[in-house]
C-alpha cells in the first residue's frame, strides 16, 4: 500500500461510518478496509458489500472503532505479509482487538449483542449465509434452517470421530434399546461442587471440599 | 347416485374361500394368475380402474377429468354384479384390445385400447385369469360416464376407431422375452407410453413420425423422450433410465412428479429389473425426433444464485410491517424462504442428494415451464420400494404471481437464463391445452355441421388426459 | 336465518383453538376465528429469520405489531419474581399461534399427574383421570401428527410400557442422534435411561407434511413444515369453512341475560371497534391472554381464581465441553431425555424432574467468547470447531404446583397503540420447586462426570420453559376453580377456554398435546349442544 492509498482509506472510514444507514441497502467498504478483512478471514472473495456492513455498524456502536481501524490498516501495511498467520502474529494486543471488532460480525454475522428475551437490544444483522462460523463444521453440523442431508443422516458418525464401543442396540429406541443400571452411581463429590457453582474446575473444586 | 357399498378385499375373500363351488370362469387358468398380475402392473390398470373411496385397486370409481366431462374407470373386480365377473375371455379381450364393451358398444378411448391392440393372446389370456381369478371380487356400481352431446353418441367412435383404433399394432404372435425387443413389446401396448408422450394430429390421432416425441397432458408436460441428444433425451444412459423408471429420480438430470410420478409408483418401479433395461434400451432406440429445443433439458450445469450480499438485507425490529409484508417479495426471497431450505442457496440440494438439485433437472431446464410450474403447485408425492418421498404443495402458500416469481427465478438461476417465466405463462399452464380448448368448445356446431366423425377424433384426447387426477 | 353472527366464535388460532375449529367445522357448524395478530406464511417467517440479528430469539422473526404486543415487547408484561430469579415467558400472537415456534415435544401427562393430591398429598387433582383423556390424546395425536414408541415407560419407574396406550403413535421414532448414543452409553450405567421423546416433527411424510431431515431449526420456524404448527389447522379449518379474521383483537366479552355471553367486541389496529354475536363462544387466547381478556370483561371469576395459579415448569440449565467430540446439532433440535425422576415418591415433597438433552448446531454459543480471547486465524477455525463438536446443554423440566398467588393481571398503567392495557405478572419460586435443586445437582454431577466435563454454566440459577398452565384451573368446585372438565366456564353455560391454563397440574412435560386433546374433546361437546 502506498502513501496515497493509506490517505484514501483514512478518508474514506469516517465517510463509511456516517453513511451506515446507506449500509444497510448495500454500500461497499473502503477498498483498504475490505483488503484487510479478507486477509484476516482468509477469503479473498468476501463481499465488500458485507464487510461494509460490518464496519459502518461496529463504527455505530464504538465511537473509537474508525480512528482504531485506520490504525489497524496502517499497521498491517507495516507488517507488508500478504500470509494470514503471519499478520495476526505480527500484531499488537490493541491491534488484535480492533481486528477481531472487525471480523467478528463476519464470523457471527451480526454485531452488538443478540437477546434472547426481548425485542429490544443493540444488535443488527450483517450476514447470514456468509457468516463464516458454520464453515469450519458444515461436515458434520447445517447452517440451521438448511437442509445437511436426508432423513436420519443424524445416526451416523460424525466426521472425523471415531466412535468409543457402545452397546449393541444402542441404535434402537424401546423394547431393543439397551437398559440403564438398575441403581444411581454417587457423584463425584467434585463435580457436585462444581453443579452448585462453588468451583469451575476439579482443582477449585478439591481446594473446596478441603476448606471444608 | 345411490352407491352399494364395497366389501373389503378381506371379506370378499373369505366369502370366496367358503363358498368353494364358484366355478373358475371359462379361459381362465389359475397358473397364469401371477403372470397376470405383473402384466396388470405393466399396464399401470390401477391408475384408472382404482376406488378413490376405498382405496380399492379395481373397483372403480375413479374419475378421468376430461375437457368434456368426467370418464369414469369401471370395476374390473370378478364381481358378477357391479364388475366383470360374469365377463369371457372374448369380452374381455373385446374390450382390452378393440376398444369394444360387452355387447359391442364403444369404449372412449380413455382405456388405451389403442395400445393394447398389441398384447399378444397369451398374454391377454393371462390378464383374464387374473383379473378372474386373482383379484377379490368388491362391490361397487362405479359413477357411469355421461358426457353432453355429441359425446355421448358411442358409435360415432367407430369412425374414430377404424382410422386409428390400432396403434399398438396386431396382436403379438408372442410377447418376446428380452431385450429391445421385450422392450419395444412393454413399451408399445402394455406401457402405453405413448398415450401421453406422442403428439396428436389433426384428428387428435397419434401422429405417425413423431412417437414420444412430446404432448401436452392436462397442466403438465409429457416431454419427448426420443432418442434426439437435445430435443429428446439422447444424453441419458440406459443406466439414468433404468434408475428413473426403477426410483423416480436421477440425481441432476429429473425426478418423477406428476402423472409420471404415479406411473413409477404404481408400475414400473413394480417391473423386474429385466424388463426394466429392456424398456431402456428400447427407448434408446426410438428414432429421434427434432422438436425444436436448443439444448437439452436436462444436464444443465451452471447454478448462478442471486449473490448473498444482494439478497440478504438487514431487517429492524421496529419495521414490522417489513415482518409481513410479501408483496414485495423477489422471486429470489421467496425461494430462500419457500425451497431453499431443502434445495439449497446454490439450487444443488444436500451433499447426499437426497433432496433433489434443481441445477440440471429437467423440470428446471425446459423452455417450456409446464412441469416446473406444476411441481411447485402441487408439490412431489411418490412412494417407491416403500419409501415416501414429499415434496409440498405449494398452491395453498404461494399465490399465482409468488409461484411466477419462484419458478422465474429458478429456472434463470438454476437453468437457462433466458427462461424467463411470466405470471401470463404460469395461467397459460394452468389453463392446459389450449389448441384443444377450441374444438371442444365448439364440438356440437362441428357436428351439427356433419362432421361427426372428426369431432369424434377429438375424444381422442381423453387418452391424453386419462392420467389427470 | 340465524340471528347469530356465527354457531361458535373461538377467539384465537393458536393450535389449540384452530383444532377446536376444525372439529365443529367438520360437525357442521358455522364458526368464526378471531385472531390479534397477523398472517404470515411460513416462507415468510423464514425469509425474516433470515434477515434478522437475533437468531437464538424465537420472537424475533415475527412481527412485533402495536396492536397485539408479545412477551419480547420491551415493558409489556412487568413481572415481579425472585433475587435469583427473572420471570420470563414467549409466546406469539400470530396467525397459528405460539406453536410456530415450537420445538413440537408431544407428551402425554401421567395417571398420576391427574391425581397429583391423592397421590402425594401435594396440588390438585383433576376432575377427570387418565383414562377419560387417554381416547382423546389419541385423535390428537393423529391430528398433530405424533411421533413416538409405545414401547418406552415413559415414568421412569419401570412400569413396562407406560402410560397405557388404545393406539400406536401414529408415526415411528426417527434415529437416534450420535450425541444420544453418546448419553445413553455414558449415562445408562449410572442408572439413568435415555428415552425418545415423543413429538410432532413428521418421521415420514405425513398429511402433506414431509419427513423431517434435521435442518436443526424447530425454533423459531420449520423451515420445511415437517413439524406440526397450529397453522396446519387453521388452514384445515379454513378450507372447512371456518372465517378467519386476523388483527381483530378481542377486548370484550358482553354478558347478557341468564349470564350467558352474548356477544365479543374487538378492535383493529386501525382504532375501529367492531362486534360479534354467537351461541358459543371459546376464548382460546393462551394461558395468560385468556385471562386477562376475562379480566376486564370482568366474566367467568366469581371463583376469584381467573389468572391465579399460574405455572412454568422452571427449572435449571447446565452448559459444559464434553471431552470427547459429541456433535450436538445433528438432526432436529430435541431427541431424546431422561425421565427417571418424573414419577419418584419425592413428588411429595419437591418436584419432579425430566431432564432434556438439548440439540441445538451450537456454533453461535461458542463462537462470541472464541473472539472475546482474541482468537483469530486458523486458530479461531480449528476452536470454533473444537468447541462446537464438544459442547452440551442439559436442563430439567421441573413440576410447580398451583399457588393462587402467582398471577397474572391486566396492567392499564401500560397501553398498547389501540388502548388495550398490558400484563402484571406475580410469580415466585416456592419451597416445592426449590427443593428439586439439590437432587437436581447431584444428576447433573453424574452428567457432566460422565464426560469429564468442563463447566460452561453451573445450574445455579432458574428459568422458565415457557409452558402456561393453572391460570384459568379446571376443576369441579366452582369456588375454587374456573371450568368444568369439558372447559366450560363454570360461571357462563356458553363460554369455554381451550388453553393450556386450564391445567390443574403442570407435571414435567410440555402441555401442548394435552392442550390439544382437551379442546377436541371440548368442541365435541360443543358441537353436540349447537
Amino acid at each position: 500500500m502506498d502513501r496515497r492509498q493509506l490517505l484514501l482509506a483514512l478518508a474514506a472510514i469516517p465517510l463509511a461510518s456516517n453513511a451506515s444507514f446507506a449500509q444497510n441497502s448495500g454500500a461497499a467498504a473502503a477498498p483498504d478496509v475490505a483488503a484487510l478483512a479478507r486477509l484476516l478471514i482468509g477469503r479473498p472473495d468476501y463481499s465488500d458489500v458485507i464487510i461494509g456492513r460490518a464496519q459502518a455498524f461496529q463504527a455505530d456502536l464504538d465511537a473509537t472503532f474508525a480512528a482504531r481501524l485506520a490504525g489497524l490498516v496502517q499497521a498491517v501495511a507495516r507488517i507488508g505479509s500478504k500470509d494470514r498467520e503471519a499478520v495476526i502474529a505480527g500484531l499488537s494486543q490493541a491491534e488484535v482487538a480492533t481486528a477481531v471488532q472487525l471480523i467478528s460480525p463476519l464470523y457471527l454475522g451480526y454485531t452488538g449483542s443478540p437477546s434472547t428475551t426481548s425485542n429490544i437490544d443493540n444488535s443488527r444483522f450483517v450476514t447470514f449465509l456468509k457468516a463464516l462460523m458454520y464453515e469450519p463444521t458444515a461436515d458434520n453440523v447445517p447452517r440451521p434452517s438448511y437442509a445437511h442431508g436426508g432423513p436420519n443422516y443424524w445416526t451416523a458418525t460424525p466426521d472425523g470421530v471415531k466412535a468409543p464401543p457402545m452397546p449393541a442396540d444402542i441404535l434402537e429406541w424401546g423394547d431393543k434399546s439397551p437398559k440403564a443400571a438398575s441403581t444411581y452411581a454417587t457423584p463425584d463429590p467434585r463435580y457436585v461442587v462444581i453443579c452448585q457453582g462453588h468451583a469451575k474446575t476439579l482443582a477449585e473444586a478439591e481446594a473446596w471440599l478441603a476448606k471444608k | 347416485m345411490a352407491r352399494i357399498p364395497a366389501f373389503s378385499a378381506l371379506s370378499v375373500a373369505a366369502l370366496l374361500a367358503a363358498a368353494p363351488a364358484i366355478a373358475a370362469p371359462e379361459g381362465a387358468d389359475p397358473s397364469l394368475v401371477e403372470k397376470g398380475r405383473y402384466l396388470a402392473t405393466a399396464g399401470d390398470c390401477t391408475s384408472c380402474h382404482n376406488n378413490p373411496k376405498t382405496g380399492n385397486p379395481f373397483s372403480g370409481g375413479y374419475g378421468v377429468g376430461s375437457p368434456i366431462g368426467m370418464i369414469y374407470g369401471p370395476n374390473i373386480t370378478p364381481s358378477a354384479k357391479t364388475g366383470i365377473g360374469s365377463w369371457t375371455l372374448d369380452e374381455f379381450s373385446n374390450a382390452v384390445r378393440k376398444g369394444r364393451g360387452r355387447g359391442g358398444h364403444y369404449l372412449y378411448p380413455a382405456m388405451p385400447y389403442t395400445a393394447f391392440s398389441g398384447i399378444s393372446d397369451a398374454d391377454t389370456r393371462a390378464l383374464y385369469s387374473y383379473f378372474m381369478l386373482g383379484v377379490p371380487a368388491a362391490e361397487n356400481e362405479a359413477p357411469k360416464t355421461e358426457l353432453a352431446f355429441p359425446f355421448n353418441i358411442r358409435p360415432l367412435m367407430m369412425g374414430w376407431d377404424l382410422l386409428f383404433g390400432a396403434s399398438g399394432g396386431k396382436p403379438a404372435a408372442q410377447a418376446p422375452e428380452s431385450g429391445v425387443a421385450r422392450g419395444k413389446y412393454l413399451v408399445d401396448t402394455l406401457a402405453h407410453c405413448s398415450t401421453c408422450h406422442t403428439p396428436r394430429g389433426m384428428l387428435m390421432e397419434e401422429k405417425t413420425g413423431s412417437f414420444l416425441a412430446g404432448a401436452q397432458l392436462g397442466q403438465w408436460k409429457a416431454p419427448n423422450i426420443t432418442s434426439d441428444p437435445v430435443s429428446g433425451i439422447g444424453k441419458w444412459s440406459e443406466d439414468d433410465l433404468f434408475r428413473y423408471l426403477k426410483t423416480g429420480y436421477v440425481d441432476g438430470k429429473g425426478v418423477a412428479a406428476g402423472e409420471m410420478g404415479l406411473a413409477v409408483q404404481n408400475s414400473f418401479s413394480k417391473l423386474t429389473d429385466g424388463d426394466i433395461r429392456s424398456i431402456a434400451a428400447y427407448i434408446k432406440t426410438v428414432p429421434p425426433v427434432n422438436t425444436g429445443a436448443k439444448e437439452p433439458r436436462s444436464g444443465w450445469s451452471k447454478s448462478a444464485p442471486l449473490p448473498v450480499d444482494k439478497l440478504e438485507s438487514p431487517l429492524e425490529q421496529k419495521d414490522y410491517k417489513a415482518f409481513i409484508t410479501v408483496s414485495n417479495m423477489s422471486g429470489a426471497q421467496i425461494y430462500e424462504g419457500a425451497c431453499a431450505t431443502c434445495h439449497g442457496y446454490d439450487g444443488r440440494g444436500t451433499p447426499d442428494r437426497v433432496m433433489p438439485s434443481l441445477v440440471g433437472s429437467s423440470a428446471v431446464g425446459s423452455a417450456d415451464p409446464a412441469n416446473l410450474v406444476m411441481t411447485i403447485t402441487d408439490g412431489v408425492s411418490r412412494t417407491v420400494h416403500g419409501n415416501h418421498v414429499l415434496m409440498p404443495v405449494f398452491k395453498t402458500k404461494l399465490n399465482t404471481s409468488e409461484i411466477a416469481k419462484v419458478a422465474d427465478y429458478v429456472a434463470t438461476a438454476f437453468g437457462d437464463p433466458s427462461h424467463r417465466v411470466t405470471e401470463g405463462d404460469v395461467q397459460r399452464v394452468y389453463g392446459g391445452g389450449r389448441e384443444v380448448s377450441w374444438l371442444i368448445a365448439n364440438a356440437a356446431a362441428l357436428t351439427w355441421a356433419g362432421l361427426a366423425v372428426v369431432v369424434m377424433a377429438i375424444i381422442g384426447l381423453f387418452v391424453a388426459w386419462r392420467r389427470k387426477a | 336465518m340465524s340471528n347469530y353472527d356465527a354457531d361458535v366464535i373461538i377467539i384465537g388460532s393458536g393450535a389449540l383453538g384452530a383444532n377446536a375449529a376444525n372439529q365443529l367445522a367438520i360437525a357442521g357448524k358455522s364458526v368464526i376465528m378471531l385472531e390479534a395478530g397477523p398472517v404470515v406464511p411460513r416462507w415468510k417467517a423464514l425469509e425474516n429469520y433470515h434477515n434478522i440479528s437475533a437468531k437464538r430469539n424465537w420472537c424475533a422473526p415475527y412481527p412485533n405489531v402495536p396492536w397485539a404486543p408479545s412477551a419480547y415487547t420491551d415493558g409489556y408484561i412487568q413481572a415481579k419474581s425472585d433475587p435469583d430469579f427473572d420471570y420470563v415467558t414467549s409466546y406469539l400472537r400470530v396467525v397459528g399461534g405460539t406453536t410456530r415456534h415450537w420445538a413440537s415435544a408431544c407428551w402425554r401427562l401421567l395417571p398420576n399427574d391427574f391425581k397429583l393430591h391423592s397421590t402425594y398429598g401435594v396440588g390438585r387433582d383433576w376432575p377427570i383421570s387418565y383414562d377419560d383423556l387417554e381416547p382423546w390424546y389419541v385423535q390428537a395425536e393423529r391430528e398433530m401428527g405424533v411421533v413416538g414408541t409405545g414401547e418406552e415407560d415413559q415414568s421412569g419407574q419401570g412400569r413396562g410400557h407406560y402410560p397405557p396406550r388404545s393406539a400406536p403413535y401414529p408415526l415411528p421414532p426417527e434415529g437416534k442422534p450420535y450425541m444420544l448414543q453418546r448419553m445413553q452409553s455414558k449415562l445408562g450405567p449410572l442408572g439413568y435411561q435415555v428415552t425418545h421423546e415423543p413429538h410432532g416433527r413428521a418421521s415420514r411424510p405425513y398429511d402433506g407434511r414431509p419427513a423431517c431431515v434435521g435442518n436443526n431449526m424447530c425454533e423459531p420456524v420449520c423451515p420445511i413444515g415437517a413439524m406440526y404448527s397450529g397453522d396446519v389447522h387453521v388452514d384445515k379449518a379454513v378450507a372447512r369453512g371456518v372465517k378467519l379474521l386476523p388483527e381483530s383483537v378481542a377486548f370484550k366479552l358482553e354478558k347478557g341475560e341468564k349470564n350467558r355471553i352474548v356477544a365479543v367486541h374487538y378492535r383493529k389496529p386501525d382504532g375501529s371497534d367492531h362486534k360479534l354475536t354467537a351461541k358459543v363462544f371459546i376464548v382460546a387466547a393462551h394461558g395468560l391472554e385468556t385471562p386477562k381478556l376475562l379480566l376486564v370483561s370482568d366474566v367467568a371469576n366469581s371463583s376469584d381464581q381467573v389468572g391465579r395459579n399460574l405455572m412454568d415448569h422452571t427449572g435449571m440449565s447446565m452448559n459444559f465441553l464434553s471431552d470427547e467430540p459429541l456433535w450436538t446439532g445433528r438432526g432436529s433440535v430435541q431427541h431424546g431425555c431422561i425421565v427417571n425422576r418424573r414419577d419418584e415418591p419425592t413428588r411429595a415433597k419437591h418436584s419432579a424432574i425430566r431432564y432434556s438433552f438439548r440439540n441445538l448446531v451450537p456454533n453461535v454459543d461458542v463462537t462470541p467468547d472464541l473472539l472475546k480471547q482474541g482468537l483469530m486465524g486458523k486458530a479461531l477455525e480449528d476452536a470454533i470447531r473444537d468447541r462446537t463438536s464438544r459442547f452440551m446443554n442439559i436442563s430439567t423440566m421441573s413440576e410447580t404446583l398451583p399457588s393462587p398467588t402467582n398471577r397474572v393481571q391486566p396492567n392499564p398503567d401500560r397501553k398498547d397503540s389501540i388502548g388495550l392495557p398490558g400484563l402484571k405478572v406475580n410469580y415466585h419460586l416456592d419451597d416445592y420447586v426449590r427443593g428439586m435443586r439439590d437432587q437436581a445437582q447431584h444428576d447433573f454431577a453424574n452428567f457432566i462426570g460422565a464426560f469429564n466435563g468442563t463447566m460452561l454454566d453451573a445450574p445455579t440459577g432458574w428459568r422458565n420453559q415457557f409452558h402456561i398452565m393453572g391460570t384459568v384451573i379446571m376443576g369441579n368446585d366452582p369456588k375454587n376453580s374456573v371450568v368444568n372438565s369439558d372447559l366450560r366456564t363454570h360461571d357462563h353455560e356458553n363460554l369455554f377456554l381451550c388453553t393450556t391454563g386450564v391445567m390443574p397440574s403442570s407435571a414435567t412435560v410440555n402441555p401442548t398435546l394435552t392442550g390439544v386433546a382437551l379442546s377436541i374433546r371440548a368442541a365435541r361437546q360443543i358441537a353436540k349442544e349447537v
